[in-house]
This record gives C-alpha cells, structure tokens and sequence, in this order.
C-alpha cells in the first residue's frame, strides 16, 4: 500500500457492512467494560462470561478484516507519512486537516484491537494455565488507559472538526433575517 | 457514527452485563440475592470480598 494515498482503494460502505462494525464495536465495548469491572475471583463467572464475549467479537472482527480487505471491514492500516503530514497541517491550523477523518483513528483502532485482544487472549489461557493470571491482570490493567485514550481522541477529533466548520462560516445566519 | 457507537455502547453493556449477571447467579448457583451482593462488593466496595 503506498502511503502516500489516505484512501481506501474502493470504501463501499454498505449499510450491511456498517452495522456489522457498529454491532462488532457494541459487541467489544459493552464486553470490556463489564469484563474490566467483573475482574475480581468472587465475580469470576461474570468475568468469564463477558470476557469470552469480547475475545469472540474480536475474533469474528479479524475473520471479516481477512475476508473482506477492502472497504470498511479492513483492518486498520496506519500510515506514518500520512499522519506526519495530517499533524503538521493540523498543528498549523489548516481547517481542511481539522475537518478531513484523521490518519491517527487507524493507529488508535490498531492499538485498540491489539491490546484488548492480548487482554482477552491471555485471560482465555489463564483460565486453564493458572500461572498466566499475572500477566493477564496486567494486561487487563494497561487496557483500560488504552480505550480511555480511544475515547478522549473521538472527542478531540469531533471538537476539531466543529471548529473547522465554524471557521468555514464566520459569518452565519446574517442573509436569513427575513422580514 | 459517533453517537451510534457510544449509544450502542451503553446498551451492550447493559445488556452483557444482564446475561453475565444472570450466568453466574443461575448456572453458578449463587441465586439473584447473593450475585448482586457479591458483584456491588466486587465493583463498589473497595478491595473487601463477601466474606
Ligand atoms: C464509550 C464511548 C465510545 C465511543 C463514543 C466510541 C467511538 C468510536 C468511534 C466513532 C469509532 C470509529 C473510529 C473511526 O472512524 O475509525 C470507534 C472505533 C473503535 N472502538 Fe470505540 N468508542 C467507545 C468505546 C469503546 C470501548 C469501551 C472499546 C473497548 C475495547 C472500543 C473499541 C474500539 C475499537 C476496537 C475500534 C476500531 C473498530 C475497527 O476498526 O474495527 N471503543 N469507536
Ligand atoms: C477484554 C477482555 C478482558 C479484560 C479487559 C480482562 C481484565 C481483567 C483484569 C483487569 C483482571 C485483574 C483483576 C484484579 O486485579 O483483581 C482480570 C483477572 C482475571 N481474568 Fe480477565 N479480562 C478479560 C478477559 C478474560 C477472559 C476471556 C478470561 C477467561 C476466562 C479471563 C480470566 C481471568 C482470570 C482467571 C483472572 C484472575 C482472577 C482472580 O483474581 O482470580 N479474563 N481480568
């Protein structure tokens, strides 16, 4: 892939394909959160349950990025020129970089399904090697920063794509003042 | 897509969170009383278990 292209080569974002993602993200996100706050030995059978469902949701995600590779079932392909330049033009307030879908939600989706992944993964095997349960805590632990960090950038990029939109109409709304 | 996603989200967990709940109180064989007493302990109570 060349990276000096940010698009994908033929995104059909079809609805069928798009509720595929939005039920995988719902599937994935609703897990985390009840597995994270379940990760206790007294709620362990609650633990199981959603923790299982987040590593079956993420498999079913990686099955539909390797049998459809283009369009928006890809997996994530970040790339680093294109992010160097998008952050240069965004730093030095160029509206269309703050408008435009960032090339960092690629690296963020990456990072996102790697880490819960190896979150989910390692749980999965600690359930039947017990000695793994430390380095599945840990990296029950580092996860959540993680999908914190998601969170905050989807803010971050929805701010700046309102202020570029407001910058684009300094001055709103004067023709409509009818009589 | 920003507010699908964080709506769908609530709901998932809503919804996981029922079915986990109901998995360990019905197949571990905790009973609804004690599940939801261990789990408010577990989530809310600091580092003390039930017992
Ligand atoms: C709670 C509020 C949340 C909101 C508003 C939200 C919003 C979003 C949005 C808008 C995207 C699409 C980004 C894009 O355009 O590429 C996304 C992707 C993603 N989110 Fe979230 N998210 C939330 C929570 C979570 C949680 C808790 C997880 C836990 C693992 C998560 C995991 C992911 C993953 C893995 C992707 C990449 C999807 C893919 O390409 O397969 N999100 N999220
Ligand atoms: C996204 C998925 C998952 C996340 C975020 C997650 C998170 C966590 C966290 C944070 C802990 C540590 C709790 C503590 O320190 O008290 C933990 C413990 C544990 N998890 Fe997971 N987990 C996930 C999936 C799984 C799965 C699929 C299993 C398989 C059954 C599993 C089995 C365990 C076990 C055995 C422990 C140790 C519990 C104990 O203290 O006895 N986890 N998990």
């Amino acid at each position: 892939m060349g990276s000096t292209d940010t698009r994908p080569p033929v995104a059909r974002r079809t609805p069928g394909r798009l509720l595929f993602l939005f039920a995988f993200h719902a599937a994935l996100s609703g897990a985390f959160i009840v597995a994270y706050l379940t990760g206790d030995e007294d709620t362990y059978a609650m633990h199981q349950f959603a923790g299982y469902t987040a590593l079956a949701a993420l498999a079913v995600r990686l099955l539909a990025g390797v049998l459809m590779p283009v369009g928006p079932l890809r997996l994530p392909r970040p790339a680093m020129a294109a992010t160097r330049d998008w952050l240069r033009r965004a730093a030095m307030g160029d509206a269309r970089a703050w408008g435009q879908r960032s090339p960092l939600l690629a690296w963020m989706a990456l990072a996102l399904l790697a880490v819960v992944g190896a979150a989910a993964l390692s749980g999965a095997v600690a359930d039947f090697v017990v000695p793994m349960e430390k380095l599945h805590e840990a990296l029950g632990e580092v996860s959540l920063p993680v999908v914190l960090a998601h969170v905050a950038l989807v803010a971050a990029l929805l701010g700046l794509k309102k202020a570029a939109g407001w910058r684009a109409r300094p001055t709103p709304r004067q023709e409509v003042i009818a009589p | 897509m920003i507010r699908r996603m964080l709506t769908h989200t609530a709901a998932a967990t809503l919804v996981i969170a029922v079915a986990a709940f109901t998995f360990q109180a019905l197949a571990g064989g905790d009973g609804i009383a004690r599940t939801a007493w261990t789990l408010t302990a577990a989530v809310a109570g600091g580092d003390h278990g039930i017992d």
